[in-house]
């Protein structure tokens, strides 16, 4: 499910953006379309 | 709404989201993994498997609804000791081509920690001030507001009768439990 969004709405696979989200990358985003794969990150873990 | 354990709390939890959506769609909710029970983390609640539902409505709209959620333990007098708490939501409403029209967001993060609404560029005009990236400013929003409108000012046909008094029954539940506004 994250993987889908991720590539979608970010065109990254979802272990690229959960390596990205846990490195901090995305945490002075205010993205609504990282919001919308963020919010499947339990999905994935 | 509380309950005596982890898993009858998000019984209580997830029953009022089934019937207000119910108003407007058959839509599944899914959560994730140790939804039920699981608490000290975070867990997900997507309805559809996270894919737009189709309202009945001309023209088509879509309503896509997540929501991030917390089992907590409380100390409230003369209440169960378990709760959901809310951590985050995203109500979407998109055409049927896939274009945000609006949404609702609420992820408290350093940078955007209120609740804010975010307009589809389709439907702004190509000098307007207003942007899709602009976080337009909220108060909390309730998913059953969120299905009155799709109701009341999007033309959505209701899938139930009751559907008035169904979302005011659960909207005054929210209301009731939630833990802040």
């Amino acid at each position: 499910m994250l993987d889908r969004a991720a590539r979608e709405v970010l065109g990254v696979s979802g272990e690229e953006f959960l390596a990205r989200w846990d490195a901090g990358e995305y945490e002075d985003s205010d993205d609504p379309a990282i919001t919308r794969v963020a919010m499947l990150i339990p999905f994935a873990r | 709404m509380p309950g005596r354990n982890p898993r009858e709390a998000v019984d209580a939890f997830l029953e009022p989201l089934k019937d207000t959506i119910s108003c407007v769609a058959r839509a599944k909710i899914t959560l994730s993994h140790d939804g039920r029970g699981g608490t000290g983390k975070i867990h997900g609640l997507t309805v559809n498997n996270d894919m737009p539902v189709k309202l009945t409505c001309r023209p088509v709209l879509m309503l896509r609804i997540g929501m991030l959620y917390e089992i907590v333990r409380t100390e409230e007098a003369g209440r169960p000791p378990w709760r959901v708490s809310t951590r985050a939501y995203a109500y979407e409403l998109q055409t049927a081509s896939g274009e945000l029209v609006w949404s609702y967001h609420w992820h408290p993060t350093p940078a955007v920690p209120n609740p804010h609404a975010h307009l589809g560029h389709t439907q702004l005009r190509e000098d307007a001030v207003l942007s899709q990236k602009a976080h337009q400013p909220t108060g909390r929003v309730s998913l059953e507001s969120v299905i009155r409108a799709c109701i009341t000012e999007y033309g959505v046909t209701p899938q139930r009768d009751d559907w008035d008094k169904t979302l005011a029954l659960r909207e005054g539940d929210f209301q009731l439990y939630r833990s802040w506004s």
